[in-house]
């Protein structure tokens, strides 16, 4: 799996233009890392960091893109068992939700 | 940017659909070559409002854009339960969708782990099915639900809640329910959906893409499914249709006519099922009820066909409830029966509700159902007899005050809660719509306690106000209960926020 971007989710913006922003701190590199250690549900891949979610979706062959996504739109059961195992915290899905 | 096609359904004054698909601005780049042939706008009307009108940096932007294969194809594959699935997921909590998914969001401290994750399950499942965030794939969508709510298409909506939106970009329209027929609805919405598969499949032999074409196409076709998501009785899909099947087997014993009659045209191929008195029925029930329950209640819907007219079928009126003003609605409409229809009654002492039922021609029978819960049925229209149906188990029915305040109630579903055809059929319980409960709560208590009256005890009375002894004796007098007194006292301003505290502590 390799990633490479959408420029819809980078700044500059392009008023109405543009999806979801990628937080700047998610460099090419953290977005491959992430990549990696996702989990596969429903058609596209989820990881966290810092309490925020990622979705990933192929576009190509082998070939992912990623943005954030709110904490409702990650699947109950990835949601639940990263709360169980304590990926992530009761208070991070509320502040996301 | 050139706009390539474009079109725009319905009639902006009540639902209205606009897709536009022009050229992809990075050219494929992050995106399949499907998504990229469908990058696009789209617009969502409703009563004059653009929710997808939003501010972006400043500049003011009529349409939401991104790639709009996963927004047809969410559409379409929800299609049914988001015209015929009515019930919440978990809890009744709120009046709308939208309100009900932000309160519901997380399951209550008391479940334990496996009731709580069965909770949000649920709740994700149900908001993937009607909640058009599960269409946007990292677009910047408003946040709007669409649910089937009685004979309407209901759509709420709340912009602060759109998921990942950027502090940079602010929606027009903040928040907002709006109810409207089906048809004006369906129509539109699958005019837009059916045209642009087909220009989309004139410009690629996408299997994806001619997929979509033949399911939108499909809609049209009768499904079992529609049913299955409408009388919604059970907590997963699989436990609908097997609750739907053992309905079938109960109606393949009626009379074709009498079939008729309770289920209306359900098969009848369309884009969506219309309402029907059974559908009316268990749209507002636990979707937990028993068998034996189903049974109970479609035999007495089954005794209730009656051709003849009564007097309250003149009196009923069109009085669609007020999303956040149900209970002032509910007071007033209740001021505008006593005025209409009470004026030569007596003026002083309880209304007595069950002369006013009987001079309507309303029926009052008894029911023994295994949900305590359901208070009461209400059923009319022009092939019924106009009958409340009072649930023997349900505690309040067992006192007397409980017992008129449940008629009383029910009155106002007669009069003013009449779908489609001037048909009613309604559960009054926990999983009724909370709005119209609240409406006929707010109805009951101003037609059983009306000012006059209550002016005339506290006038009258040895007792202070704001004192326990004339918050009984209000209730004595006029039959009704004590809380139901003390909370009418209050909105009526006979007494303060601080009386009403204290009185139903100390009861």
């Amino acid at each position: 799996m390799v990633y490479e971007g959408n420029p819809k989710h980078k700044e500059p913006w392009q008023p109405g233009r543009r999806g979801s922003m990628c937080p700047r701190s998610i460099t090419l590199e953290l977005a491959q890392k992430l990549l990696d250690g996702s989990v596969a549900a429903g058609g596209a891949r989820y990881a966290t960091v810092e309490g925020v979610a990622f979705c990933a979706r192929e576009h190509r062959p082998g070939s992912w893109h990623g943005y954030p996504v709110a904490w409702r739109e990650v699947p109950a059961d990835v949601r639940l068992a990263w709360l169980e195992a304590g990926v992530v915290r009761r208070a991070d899905v509320r502040k996301n939700w | 940017m050139a706009v390539k096609w474009e079109r725009l359904a319905g009639d902006t004054s009540k639902f209205a659909f606009k897709l536009s698909i022009s050229d992809d601005p990075d050219q494929g780049v992050g995106s399949t070559a499907e998504d990229s042939l469908a990058w696009g706008g789209f617009q969502l009307w409703v009563e004059e409002k653009n929710l997808c009108a939003h501010h972006s940096q400043g500049e003011l932007v009529e349409s939401v854009h991104w790639y709009l294969l996963p927004l047809l194809e969410w559409l379409t594959a929800n299609w049914d339960p988001i015209f015929h699935e009515e019930r919440l997921p978990n809890q009744n909590a709120e009046a709308t969708a939208e309100a009900a998914l932000q309160r519901n969001a997380e399951p209550p401290r008391f479940l334990d782990d496996r009731a709580a994750a069965a909770w949000e399950r649920s709740w994700s499942e149900w908001w993937s099915r009607h909640s058009i965030e599960a269409a946007r794939q990292g677009g910047v969508f408003p946040s709007v639900c669409l649910r089937r709510w009685r004979d309407a298409l209901e759509i709420s909506w709340d912009s602060a809640f759109s998921p990942q939106r950027p502090e940079t970009v602010e929606f027009l329209h903040a928040s907002g329910t709006a109810r409207i027929p089906l048809a004006d609805v369906a129509t539109p919405l699958f005019e837009v959906l059916r045209e642009a598969a087909a220009y989309l499949s004139s410009r690629t032999g996408s299997p994806r893409v001619h997929e979509l074409a033949r399911r939108i196409e499909d809609l049209r076709s009768i499904r079992e499914e529609r049913l299955a998501w409408l009388f919604g009785l059970g907590a997963t899909f699989d436990e609908m249709r097997q609750s739907l099947r053992s309905i079938r087997e109960f109606a393949a014993l009626l009379e074709e006519r009498v079939r008729r009659v309770i289920f209306g045209d359900a098969d009848a191929a369309s884009l969506f099922v219309r309402p029907f008195p059974a559908a009316l029925m268990f749209g507002a029930v636990s979707p937990r009820i028993t068998a034996e329950d189903r049974v109970r209640l479609l035999q007495w819907l089954v005794e209730s066909i009656d051709e003849n007219e009564y007097p309250i079928d003149a009196v009923a009126a069109e009085a669609p409830v007020n999303v956040g003003y149900s209970w002032e609605q509910g007071y007033r409409l209740a001021e505008e029966f006593i005025a209409r229809h009470l004026s030569g009654a007596p003026a002083a002492g309880a209304v007595d509700i069950e002369a006013i039922l009987m001079s309507l021609g309303v029926r009052i029978g008894g029911i023994e159902l295994d949900d305590e819960e359901i208070r009461a049925v209400a059923v009319a229209g022009p092939e019924y007899r106009p009958t409340v149906l009072m649930n023997r188990e349900h505690r309040s029915n067992r006192h007397t005050h409980g017992h008129r305040f449940s008629l009383a109630h029910e009155l106002c579903h007669l009069l003013y809660d009449r779908a489609f055809a001037r048909e009613i059929a309604l559960a009054s319980g926990p999983w009724a719509p909370r709005d119209v409960e609240q409406r006929a709560n707010a109805f009951a208590a101003m037609l059983l306690m009306p000012p006059d009256r209550l002016a005339q005890i506290v006038s009258a009375s040895q007792h202070r106000v704001g004192s326990r002894e004339l918050a009984h004796e209000v209730a004595n007098t006029l039959r009704t209960g004590y809380v139901a007194a003390v909370e009418h006292m209050r909105n009526l301003s006979f007494i303060s926020d601080d009386d009403r505290d204290a009185l139903l502590e100390e009861r």
